[in-house]
């Protein structure tokens, strides 16, 4: 069996990913944690006193917390299973991230395993938004300056 | 009852709870100043659905709930309004926005009819507005 008579082989054997019911599915979880986050928000406008515009703070520290207790008690991945991207998109991927890893090098130690994995992925999305609001807040300071735009 | 049959009721009923909200156009106004042209002002803005005014002393609070799709430029039809009403009432200190703490709180205060209340909530909604972070 030569190069090209495997590879077609291997093509007709792979299973086709179901793109359509995919993305249903990622499209109805992502919607489904974007409106326990909408309740969150509300309960933190109508208790405390917190306006629309500042109360996203709280509601993602508390969006973040409920996915990493769901990702330690072990609901997350199955969540995961089923909404795909949808379940990592939102701010709760991002706690999954962090604590998949810390639990999965606990073994190698608390400073190097836990400590050195956790911000294995959730590092590089910090650095990457800090670095992108850093440009974007750099090109809408020059558009200012040059009085294409205000504030 | 089958799981799959209580989780549709639930969201079918979430979903029509969500269309029967509707406070519509309030003004309470404790002052002698013609309340009546701030609530044909904001009456007569078609993007705006719901509002609260409330005028006491020498502050004016309006909260607003405007049409789903203006929601994008929610803080510029604030600002216009604002700019507006202080045209009409230029010896009055003014707040208008469209976040909907303002629209939630001012209709608590309306709701709960304590005029001494009045003018010390209505300094802790202006201060919540001016807040950034």
């Amino acid at each position: 069996m030569d190069e090209k008579k495997y590879q077609q082989l291997e093509q007709q054997i792979t299973p086709k990913p179901k793109y359509v019911k995919n993305c249903v599915a990622a499209f109805l979880v992502g919607g489904l944690i974007c409106l326990i986050g909408q309740f969150v928000a509300l309960f933190y406008i109508s208790f405390f006193d917190f306006t629309e515009r500042t109360a996203s703070n709280p509601t993602v520290a508390t969006m973040i917390f409920i996915s990493m207790l769901l990702t330690g008690f072990g609901y997350y991945k199955k969540i995961a299973q089923v909404g795909g991207a949808g379940s990592a998109v939102p701010i709760t991927g991002f706690g999954n991230a962090m604590i998949s890893t810390a639990i999965e090098h606990k073994s190698e130690g608390y400073v190097l395993g836990v400590g050195g994995n956790m911000f294995k992925l959730a590092g590089s999305v910090i650095v990457y938004g800090v670095f992108s609001a850093f440009v974007v807040a750099l090109i809408k300071t020059i558009l200012v300056g040059l009085g294409v735009v205000s504030w | 009852m089958t799981i799959r049959k209580i989780l549709l009721l639930g969201f079918i009923l979430v979903l029509l709870a969500g269309c029967s909200t509707s406070i519509g156009f309030k003004t309470v106004n404790t002052t002698d100043v013609d309340g009546q042209r701030a609530e044909t002002l904001v009456k007569e803005d078609k993007r705006i659905k719901n509002a609260v005014i409330l005028i006491h002393d020498d502050r004016l609070i309006a909260g607003l709930r405007v049409n789903t799709f203006e929601r994008f430029k929610k803080r510029k039809i604030a600002k216009e309004l604002s700019k507006e009403l202080e045209k009409l009432y230029p010896e009055m200190k003014i707040t208008v926005s469209a976040d909907s703490k303002v629209l939630l709180e001012t209709n608590k205060l309306i709701d709960e009819k304590n005029e001494k209340n009045y003018a010390k909530k209505m300094k802790k909604i202006s201060s919540l507005v001016k807040e950034e972070t």
